[in-house]
């Protein structure tokens, strides 16, 4: 992973081939997740995505949803109904911003057979939300799939067998994200 | 000058405050979100400049929440939605609710 600052603000990302489709692979899980929990088609209109109503009024039973839709009030009934009014709207613009950056790393279904360059993607100011926040998503959804609920369980994550490469790849797109942050905040 | 709508006697700021406790949007700390990260929102959703985004960020990080902003209920829905839809872990309450 390689980023370079570009003349008029953005930046251009360069992912090996198979980061990019590793990367890809984890958006469109998340997709998957984010569909799972969506009771309407997605609107291909990001405005009307973001107007829709209509979301569940429970908490969450998936810990992953649960982080990405975390309760808006203490008290349940309160929380229930900001949850009615505003989930539904919330998991379109996380769906909308996932297709954001899938599009843009345009592997697709043609990556079958496609030679295995590196694969190049410029992050524009108008692109640059989509990506940070499909990022963050991806990262609180892993998080919340491997148990990592305090700092301390970082250390003890990457030493088991069993969780190691996850917590690699989630450092991975912290790498990601953070440089890509860098590089915003210099410009 | 603004009035009471119930009673339509004139208000002024300081009364208000008095007569109804505003309310809040507390942003928590929670081990997955990078320091940058939560600055970048701060500054990006609230305009805030680097410098209050950060002290804000690190008093997120070190007390586990901090108060972002303060007014109507209305007002803080629509910024604990706005930071939901960065992954930020934020809640609505009114002044005086731990």
């Amino acid at each position: 992973m390689r980023l370079l600052p570009l003349p008029d603000g953005g930046l251009r990302l360069r992912l090996d081939y198979d980061e990019a489709q590793l990367l890809d692979r984890l958006v469109t899980q998340l997709t998957g997740l984010l569909q799972s929990h969506s009771s309407t088609a997605l609107d291909p209109d990001p405005l009307f995505a973001s107007l829709e109503i209509g979301g569940s009024d429970q908490t969450p039973e998936d810990p992953a949803l649960a982080r990405l839709f975390p309760d808006a009030f203490e008290d349940a009934d309160e929380a229930s109904a900001f949850r009615r009014l505003n989930e539904q709207g919330l998991v379109n613009r996380k769906l909308q911003d996932a297709v954001e950056v899938t599009s843009a790393l345009g592997l697709g279904s043609e990556s079958v057979g496609s030679d295995e360059s590196p694969v190049e993607i410029d992050v524009t100011a108008r692109t640059m939300p989509a990506w940070v926040r499909t990022l963050t998503s991806l990262r609180l959804a892993i998080a919340a799939r491997i148990g990592l609920e305090r700092e301390s369980d970082h250390a003890r994550l990457l030493s088991e067998d069993e969780t190691r490469g996850t917590v690699m790849v989630y450092d991975w797109l912290a790498a990601i994200l953070d440089s890509i942050l860098l590089v915003h905040e210099a410009s | 000058m603004a009035t009471n709508p119930r009673t339509g006697e004139a208000v002024s700021p300081g009364n208000q405050l008095l007569a109804e406790r505003p309310w809040q949007t507390v942003v928590w700390d929670d081990p997955v979100n990078l320091m940058s990260y939560v600055t970048y929102v701060f500054r990006t959703h609230f305009g805030f400049d680097q410098s209050l985004a950060e002290q804000l960020m690190m008093r997120v990080h070190q007390a586990g929440s901090a108060v972002v902003a303060e007014g109507s209920r209305e007002a803080m829905e629509m910024h604990v939605e706005a930071m939901h839809g960065y992954g930020l872990w934020a809640t609505v309450r009114q002044a005086g609710e731990q």
